[in-house]
């Protein structure tokens, strides 16, 4: 079914209705949970969990004419990211601190086949201004058009080109950088 | 270069949450009764109409009733004082007419007692006197009263 006959249902209530739209975003909204909070797996599915609780919620209030569901999600996903890093102070043991932060979940390293490329992407990814993850993540991880983008971020299409622009000049700038460093640690993993 | 990073980025969609967290989450949030917003007069419409009219009302009761409670006391203390004096002025002409009702009583009364001139008297009293004169003269009482006053003062 359609997003618009989903929302129009879930609107009024019908939870088979918001179950579907769930199904189809949950996967989308944690990878972009996950993503932004280094790798975290607990903390992304509470986060996640948070987001769809959010917006089950406010179903009702949900303006289906302006910003589609996806963008609104994000929305969602991107304050309770925010209001996550504003109460969760990180703290760092300086013996631990290069092992941790070359790691990945072993949750995930168990699935999926990271490679040391996609491991220095990540930790460069981490480096880069929120803004520019949020773009680089929306629009080449989970293939949002720019208008998408823009309504998920409040920004203008031009803005988010910029910002795009901006965004995988820096990453790149990230990984030449520390190139060889990840070299040495990916090696070690 | 560019085209490897998009493609790097590509990779991460193999991400994906534990079936079982999805399952258990999405059993918690539909399984939550969404909560019913009361609605007065059941439409938003008039529940914001009524919201308005409320804050009207609030801000007209802003406007006019601190001119009532907090101007009052002022304004009253100046309808008292303009209300006092006129009394007194009410007051004092009172006084003055009565004191010039007293004056002239007093002035007729000392006038009539000062005066050896009979006139003022009444016609019927003087009658009456002259009558009881009449009377103990008539009585021969007088001479005799006489010889025993001249008894006495010998």
């Amino acid at each position: 079914m359609e997003d618009d006959k989903l929302l129009k249902k879930a609107k009024k209530g019908e939870g088979v209705a918001f179950g579907e739209l769930y199904d189809k975003y949950a996967p989308k909204v944690y990878r972009y949970v996950f993503l932004k909070l280094n790798g975290k797996k607990s903390d992304a599915e509470d986060l996640t969990h948070e987001v769809f609780l959010s917006a089950w919620k406010n179903m009702e209030n949900f303006d289906d004419r302006g910003v589609p569901f996806m963008s609104y999600l994000y929305k969602v996903a991107r304050n309770a990211v925010i209001d996550h890093w504003r109460t969760v102070r990180p703290t760092y043991d300086i013996e631990t601190i290069a092992e941790e932060r070359f790691s990945v979940d072993p949750d995930i390293a168990g699935k999926i086949d990271f490679d040391s490329d996609m491991i220095a992407v990540k930790e460069c990814l981490s480096k880069l201004e929120p803004v520019y993850q949020d773009v680089l993540i929306m629009k080449f991880i989970e293939d949002f058009s720019n208008r998408e983008v823009a309504r998920a971020l409040e920004k203008s299409e031009g803005a988010v080109r910029v910002i795009q622009h901006r965004a995988l000049k820096q990453l790149r700038k990230e990984i030449e950088k520390h190139g060889s460093r990840f070299k040495k640690t990916t090696e070690e993993i | 270069m560019d085209q490897d990073l998009k493609k790097q980025l590509k990779k991460f969609r193999e991400i994906e949450p534990d079936e079982s967290f999805l399952r258990k989450s999405r059993v918690l949030i539909l399984s939550l009764e969404k909560e019913k917003r009361v609605i007065f007069f059941g439409s938003h419409v008039t529940a914001w109409a009524m919201s308005f009219a409320v804050v009207f009302l609030l801000i007209l009761g802003y406007l006019f009733i601190p001119a009532r409670s907090g101007q009052v006391p002022i304004a009253s203390a100046e309808a008292l004082n303009k209300e006092l004096n006129a009394m007194n002025i009410n007051i004092a002409l009172s006084e003055v007419s009565y004191n010039n009702q007293i004056n002239q009583t007093i002035n007729k009364t000392l006038s009539a007692v000062t005066s050896n001139a009979a006139l003022h008297l009444n016609p019927d009293i003087l009658q009456s006197e002259s009558l009881m004169m009449a009377s103990m003269t008539v009585a021969g009482n007088g001479s005799q009263v006489d010889d025993l006053l001249n008894q006495v003062l010998q």
